[in-house]
């Protein structure tokens, strides 16, 4: 392991990817993050992260849009949807669109650290 | 006009042949008692064949009259005017004159002037009483005066002594005198009968008139009894004269006598008629209730009264209450999705801020610095955690408070603090122009921010209902704040671009029920709600279409801006 995993953090809820970011950086990951869907897209090109962590009500692109998108441009890159609506509903929607992961709101992000880990390492590059 | 008098006239004749024959019984009683006796004094001089001849022929006249009598008598014991006209009984009275006056004359005694005599005395002793008898009816009077005397007249004068000449010339002259009386009686009579025709007329009339009053009022008052509204009607004092079913309804007793300000004060008031319908508290049958008045200066039997109408309003009270509390329910149905996602939202950031300092403690690897500003974050997100129940707690409560003055400006904000955040999701733009100066109102600001965000849902959905355009967002809602200084209204606008209502649907958008969303998405009831809640605060709520889509208006009346001090 030279360089830590790139994690792209998309949340609309700007303090949401701030307390995650702050947290992922300390246990070893590096960060880009994005407020909208096609926002994440532009830094999935730019940056090529190893992991995508999504919220799935967004503007511009919600997450159901930004996941099967980065699923057909990026398959081998693993995704973790989260979800505030906290309904069956909507975690079968996210893993129809090709989510790894579903998260429900509020995310333990130990759970989620260890997650990403576990995806990021699993995968070799 | 001729043929009343023709009818009246025919009345009079029909009247006087009736009265005639009223006193049939007493000519046939006079008949069957002199008949025998003047048999019995005639019975020497006059041969017995011719004698009892003429003494049957007088007593079967006389039983003739009496069945005439008998037959026309009306049978329900009414005098007048069953016993109808009979042109028969003056034919049997000229029956009988000719049968005295020929049968004297036949049975003439030159030789016994005592039965000259006699006999004239009796004619004209019998003329005298149907003269008098008679006389109402002149047919019947003449037909016998006239068969009966000028035989026996003309029978002395062929005779021919002095005396005898003496005794036609006195019977010539009482007939003229009667001839003469009768016309007198029988010109009274005839007034007489006229007059009671027309007594008789008018208090028929009258009658007629009466019943005719007495069902017209009738008619009113079944008309004031079927209405649901209390009707009162007020003399100059303020006491109640009239009042219809539906008044002592909700009195629960009857007013009549009573002053109505003892049960609904505002009648004291001294501008109380001039003030237009409004609603006042009356002293019903189940307490003080609310009443719409409506007072009505009228003339009423004569005197200067009032009119005042109330329509109890506890019932439709109760209903709106109930159909606002539904409404909040529902709407709060509708938002309660949103609602959770908003409450997960400062949650997440919570949990996950508290896990990761707890993790990072266990690692050594926080500072306090670090430790200060996760607990620092935590502590803000509670806050707005609490303030998105707070709003929750709002919408659940049945809002009785007294209205309060208060900044429209601040309900805008709390609606739009609902739904921004499922707004910005959608890719809805909001825009709130700034409204400086804008004047306070008076009301209920829960309620107002309940119609706001009913109107911002509208909005919303007519938005997302629009077919996707590329680039820029969905659409714009606009939420805009002015002061209406000519009409001294604050005017709240909620513009959407969503194309706005069909022309045919827009004058039933306020109706309830009404709905132009899919089949289980809209009760139809905000509309209505928000109608009424906006009546409720003396204000309008109306709606336009506006260039890109519809636009709602709400105007309440503007409070004087409250003169700050400075400290």
């Amino acid at each position: 392991m030279s360089a830590p995993p790139c994690i792209l953090l998309v949340d609309d809820e700007p303090l949401a990817v701030h307390t995650m970011a702050r947290f992922l950086e300390r246990t070893g990951f590096r960060i880009v993050t994005a407020a909208d869907g096609i926002e994440a897209l532009e830094q999935c090109r730019r940056e090529n992260p190893a992991a995508l962590v999504t919220d799935l009500r967004m503007p511009r692109g919600g997450g159901l849009e930004l996941i099967a998108a980065a699923r057909r441009d990026w398959p081998a890159m693993p995704v973790i949807a989260m979800t505030g609506f906290g309904t069956d509903e909507a975690e079968r929607a996210a893993r129809q669109a090709g989510a790894d992961a579903v998260l429900r709101k509020p995310v333990a992000i130990g759970e989620l650290a260890l997650l990403l880990k576990n995806l990021t390492t699993r995968v070799p590059t | 006009v001729t043929a009343t008098l023709a009818l009246v006239d025919a009345e009079v004749e029909r009247r006087q042949s009736a009265a005639v024959l009223e006193h049939v019984p007493l000519v046939v009683g006079g008949l069957l008692l002199s008949t025998p006796p003047i048999v019995l004094v005639l019975r020497d001089a006059v041969p017995a064949g011719i004698l009892h001849v003429w003494g049957g022929l007088q007593i079967a006249i006389a039983v003739a009259m009496l069945g005439l009598y008998l037959s026309t008598r009306p049978r329900d014991g009414r005098r007048h005017p069953a016993h109808g006209p009979t042109p028969l009984f003056p034919a049997l009275n000229g029956l009988l004159g000719l049968s005295t006056g020929v049968g004297f004359a036949v049975m003439y005694t030159p030789h016994r002037p005592d039965l000259i005599v006699f006999m004239g005395g009796v004619l004209m002793v019998m003329a005298a009483i149907s003269a008098g008898i008679h006389a109402v009816h002149r047919p019947a009077n003449l037909a016998f005066l006239l068969t009966a005397l000028p035989p026996y007249i003309l029978r002395l004068l062929l005779d021919g002594g002095f005396y005898q000449m003496l005794l036609a010339v006195s019977a010539v002259i009482g007939l003229g005198f009667f001839l003469l009386t009768a016309r007198l009686v029988e010109r009274r009579t005839t007034d007489a009968f006229r007059l009671q025709i027309e007594h008789e007329r008018l208090l028929a009339d009258q009658n007629r008139r009466a019943d005719a009053l007495a069902a017209g009022e009738q008619r009113l008052r079944a008309v004031m009894n079927a209405v649901d509204d209390a009707i009162v009607v007020l003399d100059s004092r303020g006491r109640v004269v009239e009042q219809n079913q539906a008044a002592r309804k909700l009195a629960g007793d009857n007013l009549l006598g009573q002053p109505l300000a003892l049960r609904l004060p505002a009648a004291a008031q001294p501008d109380f008629a001039a003030t237009p319908a409004t609603e006042r508290s009356f002293m019903g049958a189940a307490g003080m209730q609310p009443v719409d008045v409506a007072a009505t200066p009228i003339q009423f039997a004569g005197e200067p009264g009032l009119m005042v109408v109330m329509r109890d309003l506890s019932e439709r009270k109760a209903q709106q209450a109930a159909m606002i509390q539904s409404s909040k329910l529902a709407s709060l149905g509708e938002i309660a999705t949103g609602l959770a996602h908003e409450i997960n939202q400062p949650l997440n950031i919570i949990r996950m801020a508290a896990d990761s300092t707890l993790l990072l403690l266990a690692d050594g690897n926080a500072d306090d610095d670090f430790i200060k500003s996760q607990l620092g974050l935590i502590s803000g997100q509670t806050v707005r955690t609490a303030k998105i129940i707070e709003h929750m707690r709002v919408f659940g409560r049945k809002d009785d408070a007294d209205a309060v003055t208060f900044a429209p400006m601040d309900c805008v904000q709390g609606a739009l603090g609902l739904v921004a955040q499922q707004l910005r999701v959608s890719d809805i733009d909001v825009e709130v122009p700034a409204a400086p100066d804008c004047p306070p109102v008076r009301g209920w600001p829960v309620r107002l921010e309940q119609v706001l965000l009913n109107l911002l849902n509208n909005a919303r959905d007519a938005v997302l209902a629009r077919p996707l355009t590329f680039g820029g967002p969905l659409g714009t809602i606009r939420v805009a704040i002015r002061h209406d200084t000519a009409r001294n209204e604050v005017l709240i606008e909620v513009g959407d671009t969503g194309g706005g209502i069909d022309p045919d649907q827009i004058g039933r958008v306020f109706d309830p029920f009404f709905t132009t969303k899919d089949a289980g998405q809209g009760t139809g009831l905000g509309l209505s709600i928000s109608y009424a809640i906006i009546a409720d605060m003396g204000g309008r709520l109306s709606v336009a279409n506006g260039p890109d889509g519809a636009i709602f208006t709400i105007a309440l009346p503007a409070l004087a801006l409250a003169r700050r001090t400075e400290p």
